[in-house]
């Protein structure tokens, strides 16, 4: 029987599982969390049900319990190799060897360096969001929040319904892009109507004390802990706030760890500003067993991501033979629809919220584990325009601390570009090397045991 | 900096985990890093180099910023890990550099 694993047990990877167990796969799921719902539905079956959207993904994860497959929950994958993927759960490591893997690891927060970014006291929207899914939690005075984005406006509307408050926003995105945006708004109405109501809700109930608009610049300072925030607005003005949390946020990234390791190839998407995996019509990477859905393929959000990750199974049924390529074809053909207009309003959304990139001091750390600065990367740079981001890491170690570069990756490529006076299109990211979770080497020993 | 708002509705039970020796109220199952995130002075590790505090970032595995030592095992991802009865935490300290640091 053909055996297929998945990588994540978020929208995408239960989707896709579920439809693959509806062909007739042997289908085995991990996932890192103890619980299914990827991050969007992050312990959804221990919450109480308020939205619709909430309910659709309870629904989902019921459906997933049922008919999803093998799941092992608490499961990190560290490294893919073509059909074999080596995990470890519970102080073990385990090689499985499928057929096909569909990687649906899907995405995290852009990385937003600025001066003092590393201070306790500054997390970011995200972070707070999933304290307050996972943990029932809020901050315990009105808090600050910076960046620009859709999480913005969701997360202070969760804030306030759930008892918190907002004492302000500095506000980065840039001014003008309403009008811009007008003109992908019908082409965005089809898919998402509800969400852009929803949306202009969450706008018009943003009445904190204080927006400060057309932020450039954000330096936090502190002894040890964050104490103020200043800033600089793109006209000049300077201004300065008291606090002691800072949440900020820029917009998501798709988790490109695992199809880079992998092998797969990956292009530089210069409207969202990241790396993304190459993929096909039928979520196919350039390796013909590795299959990539849901935003680590690319951002398109949670209802995207389920019709990618069927699109995905359907995709593997055509690879393997199970569906002739008429009934592939015929049954990917609403998904594919369903995905066109999604990335329709995803347009929209990017034009709105276009990615900010703030301004990088040469004072701003860009790599937080090995405490690196922008200004010792771009000296390492200087008139060697041979080096990439993999020298500099050597260089400077940026890179090279546990975080792996998932927090480093993408201004690296930026300074690369900057210094170089190079397109991003043109800078080939970091390579990322296993393992991909941390990994203790008696953990290791285990395969010995696991692995005939 | 962040306390619990509302009832548990899922029946979580109250344990205590011991952090840096102090005894701390937590919910079974919830993440450690937000439990670090209720208590003073809200941080998780000092860097090995600078020795600088830092706090959880990202809440989702991809900081490395939460790494404490639970039961044992340092540099565990706080945010990955659920609180546990009698679980054992230490905040991470910067520990002198073997090849240039000790017998000073
Ligand atoms: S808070 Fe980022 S890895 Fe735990």
């Amino acid at each position: 029987m053909t055996a297929i694993l998945v990588v994540g047990a978020g929208p995408a990877g239960m989707s896709a599982a579920i439809e693959l167990s509806n062909l007739g796969f042997a289908v085995t799921v991990v996932d890192d969390q103890s619980l299914p719902g990827g991050r969007i539905f992050a312990g959804i079956e221990t919450r109480e049900i308020k939205t619709h959207e909430e309910r659709s993904g309870a629904d989902l994860v019921a459906h997933f319990r049922r008919t999803g497959g093998t799941y092992l929950c608490k499961t990190e994958a560290w490294q893919i190799q073509g059909t074999k993927a080596f995990v470890t759960c519970d102080g073990h490591a385990n090689l499985i060897d499928a057929d096909f893997i569909v990687l649906a690891t899907g995405a995290q927060e852009r990385p937003m360096p600025f001066t003092g970014w590393q201070l306790p006291g500054v997390m970011t929207i995200g972070a707070a969001q999933i304290l307050l899914k996972t943990a029932r939690q809020i901050p315990d005075k009105p808090v600050w929040l910076a960046g620009s984005g859709p999480l913005l406006l969701l997360y202070a509307h969760q804030l306030k319904k759930a008892g918190g408050k907002v004492a302000g926003v500095l506000d980065t995105s840039r001014p003008g892009c309403v009008a811009a945006a007008a003109r992908h708004l019908p082409g965005a109405l089809p898919y998402g109507w509800r969400d852009l109501l929803q949306g202009a809700r969450w706008l018009a109930e943003m009445r904190p004390s204080h927006i400060v608009r057309n932020v450039a610049s954000i330096v936090a300072r502190g002894e040890g802990r964050l104490s103020d925030v200043h800033f600089q607005t793109r006209s000049g003005a300077t201004g300065q706030i008291a606090a002691e949390l800072l949440l900020v946020h820029d917009g998501v990234v798709p988790s490109t760890h695992n199809t880079m390791a992998a092998g797969c190839g990956h292009r530089w998407n210069p409207t969202q500003r990241c790396f993304e995996p190459i993929v096909d019509q039928f979520c196919q990477s350039t390796i013909a067993s590795v299959f990539v859905a849901g935003d680590g393929a690319s951002i398109a959000g949670g209802r995207a991501a389920m019709m990618s990750g069927r699109l995905a199974a359907i995709g593997i049924a055509r690879a393997s033979g199970r569906l002739s390529e008429r009934e592939a074809t015929t049954s990917a053909r609403p998904l594919q629809a369903g995905l066109v207009a999604a990335m329709r309003f995803r347009r929209f959304v990017d034009t709105l919220y276009p990615t900010v990139e703030m301004t990088l001091p040469d004072e701003a750390l860009v790599c937080r584990c090995e405490e690196v600065l922008a200004g010792t990367v771009r000296a390492a740079l200087a008139g060697r325009a041979q080096l990439g981001t993999d020298a500099v890491k050597i260089a400077t170690r940026a890179g090279m601390g546990p975080c792996q570069g998932r927090q480093c990756g993408l201004s690296l490529a930026r300074l690369v570009a900057e210094v170089h006076g190079q397109p991003l299109e043109a800078v080939r990211p970091m390579r990322i090397r296993p393992p991909l979770k941390p990994l203790t080497l008696q953990e290791l020993a285990t395969l010995l045991e696991t692995t005939p | 900096m962040f306390h619990k708002v509302g009832p548990d509705e899922t029946g979580g039970k109250l344990i205590t985990v011991w952090i840096d020796d102090q005894p701390i109220a937590a919910e079974e199952n919830e993440p450690l890093a937000a439990v670090l995130l209720r208590v003073e002075p809200y941080t998780s590790r000092m860097t090995p180099l600078s020795g600088a505090p830092r706090a959880p970032y990202c809440m989702m595995g991809v900081c490395f910023e939460c790494l404490v030592e639970i039961d044992g095992m340092a540099s565990s991802r706080g945010c990955m890990a659920q609180a546990r009865e009698g679980m054992n935490i230490q905040r991470q300290v910067r520990r002198p550099d073997p090849l240039t640091e000790y017998g000073q």
